[in-house]
This record gives structure tokens, C-alpha cells and sequence, in this order.
């Protein structure tokens, strides 16, 4: 210690001795007595139920063990969930809301009482309407309509049930894609996945419970946060894995280092830990140990999972997959590879479908076509495979944007645009489900005769997060989490479970 | 606001009233028996105080009590014990007020007031209890404790929903659900019945409610429509509501005759309403008509065998947090072979969904297997079962899922499990049962969905080229 250091230390020693100078002892006997009673009062009041407060069905955080399987509130429709997110919002007007009355419309102006009141993210003073641009036709016994651009969907409508009526309120990417993910367009609430590996857990101790993968050359807009944990413990935060190289980085032990010496050192450093925990009795540190064993386990079965150049070429052809690139395909594949291992919740961002029609690169007539071209087979594929291989049956599938395009021609800087295009819109979209206790070949919801807005049917993102809960054995309204001193919940005070598309 | 009639409003009062008998007078019973000791002796001033409050208060509730009756929305048979009974009260509150405060003159046995307490107290409770039973149903304060049959929703399977009788397959099983608790037998709210074909067509205290063909005059339908906070709006806020399915069907029907007999096919249906009716046929949906959790409850097993199969690696999570039915999962230990799965045997009641996909299995484990009598869901996908191993599961009379995708079981090796009646799917993807099997198989299992797999999308020009350029 230098002479300053010893000095300093007097110093604060002093000063510690003086202030005890003014506890006297009336000041220990008052705060004895109040601290006993309030103690009394605590384990009094703990005794009984509280406001209610101590629910029997509470999920428990194990910190030793935080992703091992638990129980439902009540036997789940569905075990695993697939979200195919279409990021950047594709049209549904060009896809399945059919909307014949807009192509007399075409090129005509806007009504002012469609523009009144509203704000577009880009669309300025008086836009034309624009008609769909595709061929419609109805499909499958259940005769939905569905465009051209779809192609091979068409032959799997009737497994599908469509949402026509979903209204979101947020009309930009990343808030909208909060909102659809974590229930709040701002950012720090857990994300449906997250909610989902906190109440179930993992099937497979040895692979994570909520796994994420991207394509389309760009993460989502809202980026990690919209598969992040929030307030949960951050165990319970979704994989991003990759669909090239390692599919979770560092993942392979560095050159010299073999599975032995690796485990060996995991050992190592587990033995420390818990003499450590002996010694404090802190659970984060079981926490710790827990998590060590469960990135070596990962280790191991990560890369064998996410592997899918040991597939047969019937698959790969069937899928349309070209292993070691990255794209949709391949991430279908993975993502039904995954579900079969137990993965709980599969979550597929797929970026590119902003049609704006401000260039080519954006416009409903070239890029649009060509990302449906890249999904359509894959989606397809995943849906027929999950099928015959039993696992439909108990994995929902949901396929949509963060919100839908509006009938109106995009008119940017009240310009006339080259290409045919969008601008976001939040009234009125669709997104479909299947699988997992959904009902086959049914539609809910009905939009106007120019696709604007709902007249009946309107579903939520809160109402899909219901819905989505539920098929895996939730109720949203009793599903929560303590954080600051109330409990959250996924869908807050909204959400109501869509009935008429559950079977 | 116009004064429309003072003794309704005045009967209105009587649930609030009711309360002041009931606590002054058991005061005053309780104060008249504490006062016989010497100790509380100082109390005996206040218990002819306290009879005689309990007395007038008893025949105001009385007066109050009658003039809500008038109003009639309540069960006249249960009503009318609760009216005589209530009175029988208030006239034995007032015999023991003048009893005990010595007013009626003869000279009477000493033991009489005691008499006169205990039998205030009884008529109180049943008064109470009638009363309680008219304003929350009958059964309301039992319900905890015992399983009702009754209010429990109904829901008719249909096969074919031309066939069905659009009253009683489609229409009464609504209102069962979601009107009867409030207009039917037990409490008839506003005078309205909705059980049978009569009341529906008398109406309630504001007339008819069912216009045939008319639904916009019809109130039944009418009152759905209301904006779920207005008073009218039926079912009231807090209960269950209607579906969109379900009002609409209602308003099919009224529209369609609001016929009490006819069949589906013989109503008219129009594009919009075909969907609705259709989604109400069972073959449409895919649920299993029968739940893969057995409604019976079982007993909890033991965290013992439990903490084992965990050990062992394997997955062993309840169905639900409240049911003990557990489901079972290999799929962390694809190594595990024929000797784990015989740890599953000690718990047969409880397993009820086996997941044994990708494992080193083989046709043993099945004899272990066969034992879990519960199961409803079983994949045997992607292991060495033969037939041999299947042909030892008849045992598993309640399966409805089973999966044998990628195994090498044949189409005859199947039909050994011919008598298992529950069966809903079998999926045979890849496993060595042939095209040439399908009939026979149709026919072994005539409930069944058989998913044969082998899905193949052909290849369309777009999935291998892109647009470039725009095409006019």
C-alpha cells in the first residue's frame, strides 16, 4: 500500500467511526423491533394466497436446469411452431386476397375517403389505385383463391387456414415486426419464442429450444431484438444459427484442440464453479455450470442437426435446396429437420419483400415474382414433408409479413413511379396457418372490394400470439412473467384466441 | 325521467335489505344466549333492542322481497317457497321479540324463547339458501364440489352436415352453450325461455323474439348484434360469447324460415353461409374426435421412476401441468436401445404419448411397449421394427397416432393391429408397405387416414429461372 492508499484507508475508517457514534442503542432496539414485525407480517402474509397472486400453474425458473421440458397449462395442439416470416411484408393483394373490383379501379385516383385521416409511409397527396397484378383462381376443395405466383402452394391450399383480415398498427418495418414478434412495437419484450422455450423448454437437452435462421442477404429490420429474450432470462433468447459455414460460430474446437481436451477443460472449469457455488450458494452459478455442459452437448449435435448435405437428393430436389448456400430453401429444410429433433419454436426470416416499385429491384413485377419464385417450392416442400412424415399434425406452421401492401399505386416524392408498386399497409392483410390443430382448407376474415380494410373477421397480432399460444397449451392471459413488480404477458391486455380457425 | 312504477323500483332493493335481518337477528340470538351467563349479564338491556330491529327489518325485507316476485323473472316454484318461508321468518322474528320482551301477556314456559331462537335460525338459513338459489341458479353453491353434467357444452358430432336437422344438430347446441344458464329451465331472465320449440315461439316479457325469415326483426338475433358494453347485448359482458360462426348460422337460419324439423339440404344456402355450414361437419376437421389425453384422471407417479427415465437421458414431461399423463420422448438419447425402453413398464398408466423415432430399438422393446395400455400417440419412425414387433401392440386398444415412416413393417404386417378401433392416422411414408396394399388396408382400417407420403412437386419453370424484365 502506498502512504496515499493508507492514508485514504484512515481516512475512511474514521468517518465509518464517527457516523456509528450517532446509532445509539434506542435506534437498534426500534429497528429490532420493526424488522421482526415485518418479518412476522412477510411469512404471515406469504402463508396465504395473497391477492391471488400465487398461482398453482406458475412456471418455475430452474436455474440449474432452465431449458428442461415442462408441462403446458393444458395438452398443446401443436409441440413445435415454424414461423415463416416474409419480411418486409409481401402483397396480399397479388397473392391471396382477390380483390376483382380493383382491377376496374386501376389507374383511376384514390378516393379521398380511403385517404382521409391516414398516414402512409411514403404515399403523398392523391395515389392511383393500382389492380392486382396477377391471375387469380380458385384451388382445392376449398376453392381458395389464390394467384399464379404460387404455383406449387396452389396444390396444398386445403391444409392451409387463411387469416384475411389481420390489422396491424404499426406501418414501419421494425416496429411492425416488434409488434408481430414480442407483442410491443418498442423494443425490450420477449419475443413468442422466447415465451415459448420459458413455458415448454426443450424436447432435446441437446440442441436449443428456439432456433432462428435468415435469408435474403439481410436480417430483419427490427434486428435481434425481435427473437431476443426481453425480460426473461437470457437463456431463453432465440439461436441465430447460419445456413453456411459453421452454423453457430466458433462453434468447431480451434485447430489442436480435441474433444477430449475440450471436455476436459469444461470439467475444469465446472469443478471450480462448484466449489465456488459451495462456498457462496449463489444458483447463478449452477446456472453457469448448466450452461457450460449445455454448449458441449451443442457442440456435438449442433452441427450434426444442422447439417443438410446428408439428406437424399428426392429431398433436396423437393425442397429445391442447393446445400453450403444460403437461402429459403435451405433454411425450410432446416427448419423441418430441427422440428423432428424437438426444437421447440423454428423461426425463418426471409428479407426482400418491400415492393415498393421505386426500381426494378423492388417492383411487384420482377423482384416480387422472383422471391415468391424462391419460397413457393420451399414452403411447399416443408408443408408435404412435415405431412408424411407425422410431424404436421403437431407442428403449426404460420406464414406471413409484418403487414400488408395498400391498393394504391406508391406515388414517392408524388412522383409517378416506373414500376408497379406498394406502400406498407397496416389495415388490412393475410397470413395463413397450418398444422398443428389448425383447421384444413378454411379462411377467416373479409376485406372490402379493393382490399383496403376489414368488414369482418379483423384478427390482431395479439389475436395470432393467442391463437399461436394456445395450439402449444397456453392460455395468453394466465402465461406470465414477474418482472418489476407485475406480471407481463405476451399479448398484455389484448389477444383473443382465433376460435374459428382451430379445429 | 318519467316515474314508472315506484314498487318495482322499490323490490329492487330487496337483495340489499335481505342482508340487515339476517346479521341483526342472528346478533340477537347470539346476544340473547351470551347474555344467560353472568359474565355477559350487562347485555340483556340490548337484546330486545336488537330482536326488535331484527324484527322490522325482516318484514320490510318481506315487503320488498314481494314486490320484486311481482317481476317474475324467477323460478315460480322456488320463488314461491322462498316468499312463504322469508314470511314465516319475519312472523317468527316478531313471536320471539314479543316473547322475550314479555308483551304477550300469559304466563309461558321459560324454555320457549330458546325454541323460538333455534327455529329463527334454521328458516333464516333456508330462506337464505332459497333466495341465494334464485339469484345465482340452482346448484350455485355446490358447484365447486361436484361435477355438473348439465351445464357442461355440448357438441354434436355431424358426419354430414346436409343431413343434419338444422334445430337440433345445429342451432340448440348454441344455445345450449351459450343461453340456456340464463333462459331455460333453472331462470327464465326477462321471461324468456330458449329450451324448446314453444318457449322460443312464445317469447319473453317484451313478446315475440323469433320473426321466421326475418332476422332483423327478430330480437334473438338482434341482440347478439349490439355493441358488446350496451346492456341489451346478449350474452351479457362477462359471459361467453357467441362466435362469429355461430351468429351468423343463427341469422341463416332465422332468415331460412327459423324451421324446427327441416334438414340443412332443404334449406336455402347462399355462397356465404355454405363455408360456416361446412366447417361444422366433423370429417372436415382434422382434430381427433376423441382427446389424446384420457379424460379419466390417473394417479401421480412416482418422482422416483420419474428421476430414472431422466437419468437415463430421457424426456418425461406431463401432458399438462395439471394432468399426471405424461408424455415420452427418446430424442436426446437416439443411442438407447430395448433396455431403456423397459424402464418405460412401471409407468403403463401414466405414458400416453411415446416418442421412440431414430432409436437402436428393435422388435423386444415392443413387449415392453405393449404394456403401456394408455397410449394414444406412438412413432416407432426410422427404427428396426418388423412386423413382428407390431403384430405384439394389440394391446394398445386407445392409439390413434402411429407412425412407422422408414421402418421395414409390410401392409400385411399392419393389419395385425386391425382390431385397434380408435386408429385416426397411420403414417406409412418410406416403411415396406406397397401401393398394391392400399385397398387392403383401406379396408382393414376403414376410419383411419392413411398418409402414404412420397409427395412430389413437379418442377415448374419458375423454380429454377428469374424474371428480368418486365413483361407488358
Amino acid at each position: 500500500m502506498t502512504k496515499k492508499e493508507l492514508n485514504n484507508h484512515r481516512l475512511f475508517s474514521e468517518a465509518n467511526h464517527e457516523a456509528l457514534h450517532f446509532v445509539t442503542r434506542r435506534h437498534f432496539l426500534k429497528d429490532s423491533v420493526t424488522g421482526l414485525g415485518a418479518m412476522a407480517l412477510g411469512s404471515l402474509l406469504a402463508g396465504c394466497d395473497w391477492l391471488g397472486s400465487k398461482d398453482k400453474s406458475a412456471i418455475v425458473f430452474d436455474s440449474a436446469n432452465p431449458l428442461a421440458g415442462k408441462p403446458p397449462l393444458f395438452p398443446g395442439r401443436a409441440k413445435s411452431v415454424i414461423y415463416l416470416h416474409m419480411a418486409g411484408a409481401p402483397s396480399q393483394l397479388e397473392l391471396f386476397d382477390y380483390k376483382p373490383d380493383l382491377i376496374k379501379l386501376d389507374g383511376q385516383d384514390c378516393p379521398q375517403s380511403l385517404l382521409e385521416g391516414k398516414r402512409f409511409a411514403f404515399i403523398r397527396g392523391v395515389p392511383k389505385m393500382l389492380g392486382p397484378y396477377a391471375h387469380f383462381a380458385q384451388r382445392g376443395q376449398s376453392g381458395a383463391w389464390i394467384s399464379e405466383h404460387l404455383p406449387h402452394l396452389t396444390t396444398v391450399v386445403d391444409e392451409l387456414s387463411f387469416l384475411k383480415a389481420v390489422k396491424t398498427d404499426q406501418f414501419n418495418h421494425a416496429p411492425a415486426q416488434l409488434l408481430m414478434h414480442t407483442g410491443s412495437a418498442r423494443l425490450g419484450r420477449p419475443s413468442i419464442g422466447a415465451w415459448a422455450s420459458y413455458g415448454l423448454g426443450t424436447e432435446n437437452s441437446n440442441l436449443p429450444a428456439f432456433v432462428v435462421l435468415t435469408s435474403g442477404g439481410r436480417n430483419p429490420d427490427a434486428g435481434k431484438s425481435v427473437w431476443g429474450s426481453g425480460f426473461l432470462p437470457s437463456v431463453y433468447q432465440g439461436v441465430q444459427c447460419r445456413s453456411e459455414g459453421d452454423p453457430v460460430l466458433f462453434i468447431n474446437n480451434p485447430e489442436g484442440i480435441s474433444n477430449d481436451m475440450r471436455k476436459a477443460s469444461i470439467d475444469a472449469i465446472n469443478e471450480v464453479n462448484q466449489r465456488s457455488y459451495k462456498e457462496f450458494k449463489d444458483p447463478e452459478i449452477l446456472s453457469r455450470i448448466s450452461q457450460y455442459e449445455m454448449a458441449y452437448k451443442m457442440q456435438m449435435s449442433v452441427p450434426e442437426a444442422m447439417d443438410i448435405s446428408d439428406e437424399p437428393a428426392y429431398i433436396h430436389e423437393m425442397y429445391g435446396t442447393h446445400p453450403g448456400k444460403e437461402s429459403f430453401a435451405n433454411n425450410a429444410l432446416l427448419a423441418r429437420k430441427l422440428v423432428e429433433k424437438g426444437v421447440r419454436y423454428v423461426q425463418l426470416f426471409d428479407w426482400g419483400w418491400d415492393s415498393h416499385g421505386t426500381s426494378a429491384g423492388d417492383s411487384l413485377e420482377i423482384s416480387f415474382v422472383n422471391k415468391c419464385r424462391s419460397v413457393d417450392r420451399a414452403t411447399t416442400a416443408l408443408l408435404l414433408d412435415l405431412k408424411q412424415r407425422g410431424l404436421l399434425d403437431e407442428t403449426l406452421v404460420v406464414w406471413g409479413g409484418e403487414f400488408g401492401r395498400t391498393p394504391m399505386q406508391e406515388n414517392r416524392e408524388g412522383k409517378v413511379q416506373a414500376y408497379k408498386g406498394r406502400d406498407h399497409h397496416a389495415e388490412a392483410f393475410t397470413i395463413w396457418m397450418a398444422g398443428g390443430g389448425i383447421k384444413k382448407g378454411t379462411s377467416y376474415g373479409e376485406t372490402d372490394p379493393v382490399g383496403y380494410s376489414a368488414i369482418s373477421g379483423q384478427v390482431s397480432p395479439y389475436d395470432i400470439q393467442s391463437t399461436i399460444l394456445n395450439q402449444l397449451g397456453f392460455n395468453h392471459e394466465t402465461f406470465t412473467y414477474e418482472f418489476q413488480g407485475r406480471n407481463f404477458k405476451l399479448t398484455d391486455v389484448y389477444g383473443r384466441v382465433i376460435n374459428e380457425i382451430i379445429a | 325521467m318519467i316515474l314508472l312504477s315506484l314498487s318495482d323500483f322499490i323490490g329492487r332493493f330487496h337483495p340489499v335489505i335481505v342482508h340487515l335481518p339476517i346479521g341483526i337477528l342472528l346478533l340477537g340470538v347470539l346476544l340473547h344466549w351470551l347474555s344467560r351467563s353472568t359474565r355477559f349479564g350487562n347485555l340483556q338491556p340490548a337484546v330486545r333492542i336488537v330482536l326488535l330491529l331484527g324484527a322490522i327489518s325482516a318484514v320490510i325485507s318481506c315487503i320488498s322481497g314481494w314486490l320484486l316476485g311481482r317481476g317474475g323473472d324467477y323460478d315460480p316454484d322456488i320463488l314461491n317457497r322462498h316468499r312463504w318461508v322469508g314470511i314465516g321468518t319475519a312472523v317468527i322474528a316478531i313471536l320471539y321479540y314479543l316473547n322475550y320482551a314479555k308483551k304477550t301477556g300469559q304466563k309461558l314456559p321459560v324454555t320457549l324463547p330458546y325454541i323460538l331462537s333455534v327455529l329463527l335460525l334454521l328458516l333464516i338459513t333456508f330462506t337464505g339458501h332459497l333466495g341465494g338459489t334464485l339469484t345465482h341458479g340452482e346448484g350455485y353453491l355446490t358447484q365447486d364440489l361436484f361435477q355438473e353434467e348439465e351445464t357442461k357444452a355440448i357438441k354434436k358430432i355431424i358426419p354430414d352436415v346436409q343431413q343434419a336437422v338444422a334445430y337440433s344438430d345445429i342451432i340448440q347446441p348454441v344455445l345450449h352453450n351459450k343461453c340456456y344458464s340464463c333462459h331455460s329451465s333453472s331462470k327464465q331472465k326477462g321471461k324468456l325461455r330458449l329450451d324448446t320449440k314453444e318457449f322460443i315461439e312464445k317469447g319473453g316479457k317484451d313478446g315475440k323474439v323469433l320473426v321466421p325469415g326475418k332476422s332483423d326483426e327478430s330480437e334473438v338475433y338482434e341482440r347478439l348484434l349490439l355493441d358488446p358494453l350496451e346492456k341489451k347485448h346478449m350474452p351479457p359482458k362477462g359471459r361467453p360469447q357467441l362466435t362469429e360462426a355461430e351468429t351468423n348460422i343463427i341469422h341463416w337460419w332465422i332468415n331460412a324460415g327459423a324451421s324446427f324439423d327441416q334438414k340443412v339440404k332443404d334449406l336455402p344456402q347462399d355462397e356465404k353461409i355454405k363455408p360456416v355450414l361446412l366447417a361444422l361437419q366433423s370429417n372436415n376437421i382434422a382434430a381427433p374426435s376423441k382427446p389424446d389425453v384420457p379424460e379419466t384422471p390417473v394417479a401421480a407417479a412416482s418422482a422416483e421412476l420419474i428421476g430414472k427415465l431422466k437419468k437415463a437421458g430421457i424426456t418425461v414431461i406431463p401432458v399438462s401441468a395439471e394432468s399426471n399423463y405424461l408424455s415420452v420422448s427418446f430424442i436426446s438419447v437416439p443411442l438407447k436401445g430395448d433396455s431403456a425402453v423397459k424402464l418405460l413398464e412401471s409407468l403403463a398408466p401414466q405414458i400416453v404419448w411415446l416418442k421412440l423415432s431414430d432409436t437402436k430399438i428393435t422388435d423386444a422393446a415392443m413387449t415392453s411397449v405393449a404394456k403401456l395400455t394408455n397410449l394414444t400417440r406412438l412413432s416407432l419412425d426410422h427404427t428396426n421394427i418388423t412386423d413382428k414387433g407390431v403384430a405384439m401392440l394389440q394391446p394398445l386398444t386407445r392409439l390413434q397416432y402411429f407412425n412407422i415412416v422408414a421402418t421395414e413393417i409390410t401392409g400385411n404386417g399392419l393389419t395385425a393391429l386391425k382390431g385397434l378401433q380408435e386408429l385416426q392416422t397411420i403414417y406409412i411414408y418410406q416403411s415396406g408397405i406397397l401401393k398394391a396394399d392400399s385397398s387392403l388396408l383401406r379396408k382393414t382400417f376403414p376410419k383411419a387416414i392413411i398418409d402414404t407420403g412420397g409427395y412430389q412437386l413437379p418442377i415448374l419453370e419458375g423454380d429454377t429461372s428469374i424474371v428480368k424484365k418486365k413483361n407488358d
